[in-house]
């Protein structure tokens, strides 16, 4: 055996692949699981869009528009079946992130290693979100279609790219925190499945409801009395459809098709109050997400640097 | 080579180590011993760097293990955990590879250096199983290739020889005279001091949170009363035998026999063999009254001796 002393200059480059990153890469793309969720989520999707561009085209008329509606049919689909797979699939690949090197023994001699908690997290971090994009690019060529047919406009296209992206950042932070909190897998994916179902369905199912209960005590006292608890709750509304993709992605388009803002919008769920100019929900989605993502991804490294293994 | 000094660690109420001051010279073999809960592991994982310690000072080769020498002591240390898991997905290659890699070996060197250390505890042949397919003894081997990947001034071995059968325990002390001979220095913790005494330079006796003797093992067995282990089969309630046995006066600690195969659930017949090693610091006295008890309450003794 050669004597040896390494520097600790190279582990800490930002260039540098973690080996973390390329051994989870590795064993993820070498068992046949990858290539089978790979597999199932591309035949899945093509196969409805496809029943979806023949249910579409039936009903439409051969005439100018026609097919533009059925590419936008096409499109609101795909970003729609993205969403999910961010939403619920992309949690799964980091849920036993730390959880698992818990279960394993293997988390004690992994901190023991030059690797800082920032490093392993980060690795972790890179190595699912890896494999998201590449389920997202894979359907690329999908929405080929929905761009043939017509009938997609360029906000549309940035409207989904915000939320998408947004989204699988920040649920692959949301499962790799709640992993480092927790003691087991299946205990991790619990929490986390029980989370990301509140916000992307709770949310805007308790607003909808909230939203009709509000608006009728407000518009039977004719909301004259209290324009500032209209304004109050056309922003907690308004934040809480943001917060899920799916109200989001809907609200925005719906908000830029009547106003033709795509940044702003005002809203007036309560038909009362002083008309608050706001961010577009898609906006406060992104932004919300990615400060959420930075706080997930510190709270997370700090619990894996104070972890103490049993 | 390691400087202890007045270091304590509480879990809460529970004081894990109390005022501990401690000298390990550079190459020596030092044996930590002690029963179980007396803080030998949370002292480990403090000179490994993976606890912090509530108060006192850590120096190994002269760094503090705290703060900004953090890194630089990592790169001095390998831990080696009593009970550690493998990659399921990894071959014993891969595995040693993996932490090579995460101790900034330089990729070119990996190959000879796995071979080397795969070679060196004799796994060479296993390179491509795959790591969970080992046997416990020969994780406990490939554990070592992990913790020599990146050539370690300080070795800590967390109950090395405790998982492993009686040969490969043989084998395990050859390879710790082997591994001082490379000038490396060794901290291995036991529950038995006659387990390490035949490769330990150096020892200390540890007993709820204290170093209670500590110095070179002419001293410390000069000082304590020699640790015997007994081998006890029987058949009948393993539980109730375990309660009466830890009654018993000199007894230090009592443990089913680990190794798989042979231990504590050996079928013979139609009953269930059971196994038992018990550290004991009695008189012979003691231990006659120790197999008497058992009889008079129904354990069958079918074995009762002491190993050589």
């Amino acid at each position: 055996m050669r004597p040896f002393l390494p520097k600790l200059s190279s582990l800490q480059s930002p260039f540098r692949v973690s080996p973390i990153t390329s051994k989870e890469l590795a064993g993820r793309m070498r068992s046949a699981r990858a290539y089978t969720v790979l597999t199932v989520y591309l035949a899945i999707v093509s196969g409805l869009a496809v029943l979806l561009y023949m249910v579409s085209s039936l009903g439409s008329p051969r005439a100018v528009g026609g097919s533009s509606a059925v590419g936008t049919v096409v499109f609101y689909f795909l970003v729609g079946m993205q969403v999910l797979l961010v939403s619920f699939v992309t949690p799964a690949f980091t849920v036993g992130a730390i959880s698992s090197e818990r279960e394993n023994k293997t988390l004690d001699v992994l901190r023991m290693t030059l690797l800082t908690p920032a490093q392993i997290v980060w690795a972790k971090l890179i190595s699912a979100l890896g494999f998201t994009l590449l389920l997202l690019f894979a359907t690329l060529p999908l929405f080929s279609l929905a761009f043939l047919l017509g009938g997609v406009e360029p906000f549309e296209l940035i409207i989904a790219l915000c939320v998408v992206f947004a989204s699988a950042l920040m649920y692959t932070l949301l499962g790799l925190y709640v992993s480092s909190r927790s003691r087991t897998t299946a205990g991790a994916t619990t929490a986390t499945y029980a989370i990301v179902l509140g916000i992307v369905l709770g949310i805007p199912l308790a607003a909808l409801i909230g939203s009709s209960t509000v608006s009728i005590a407000l518009s039977s006292t004719g909301g004259g009395p209290w324009p500032l608890l209209a304004d109050l709750f056309d922003v907690v509304l308004t934040v809480a459809i943001s917060l899920s993709p799916i109200s989001a992605i809907v609200a925005s388009q719906r908000f830029f098709g009547l106003t033709g803002d795509l940044w702003t919008f005002t809203p007036s769920f309560s038909g009362v109050g002083t008309w608050l100019t706001l961010p577009s929900p898609f906006l406060i989605l992104t932004g919300v997400y990615l400060v959420a993502s930075v706080i997930l991804y510190v709270l997370a490294v700090r619990r894996v640097a104070n972890i103490e293994q049993g | 080579m390691i400087e202890i000094r007045e270091l304590s660690k509480r879990y809460g109420e529970r004081v894990a180590l109390d005022r501990i001051n401690l000298s390990v010279p550079s190459g020596a073999i030092f044996g930590l011993v002690g029963p179980r809960g007396a803080g030998k592991t949370t002292l480990l994982k403090i000179l490994a760097t993976l606890i912090a310690p509530d108060e006192g000072d850590v120096f190994i080769a002269g760094l503090p293990i705290v703060g900004e020498g953090l890194l630089r002591v990592r790169q001095w240390v390998g831990y080696l955990p009593e009970d550690f898991g493998v990659y399921p997905d990894q071959t014993c290659a891969e595995y040693v590879e993996f932490f090579a890699a995460c101790y900034d070996v330089p990729s070119k060197e990996r190959a000879a250096l796995v071979a080397d250390l795969l070679q060196l505890v004799d796994l060479y042949h296993r390179k491509d199983t795959p790591a969970d397919r080992l046997t416990p003894s020969m994780r406990h081997r490939l554990g070592i290739a992990r913790v020599l990947a990146h050539d370690p001034r300080v070795l800590l071995l967390d109950e090395m020889t405790k998982a492993l059968d009686p040969r490969a325990r043989v084998e395990a002390r050859e390879l710790l005279k082997e591994l001082s001979g490379m000038g490396k220095t060794i901290l291995i913790t036991s529950s038995n001091l006659a387990e390490v005494q035949d490769v330990c330079t150096h020892a200390a006796i540890m007993q709820a949170g204290r170093i209670v003797q500590a110095g070179s093992l002419d001293e410390v067995l000069a000082a304590t009363p020699p640790y015997r282990t007994i081998v006890i089969k029987f058949l009948g309630d393993a539980k109730l035998a375990a309660n009466l046995i830890k009654a018993g006066k000199g007894v230090v600690e009592v443990q089913p026999l680990a190794e798989p195969g042979a231990s504590s659930d050996a079928l013979v017949g139609v009953a269930l063999l059971k196994e038992l090693r018990v550290t004991f610091d009695g008189a012979y006295a003691d231990a006659s009254v120790l197999l008497r008890s058992l009889m008079h309450s129904g354990v069958q003794v079918v074995a009762f001796a002491e190993e050589s």
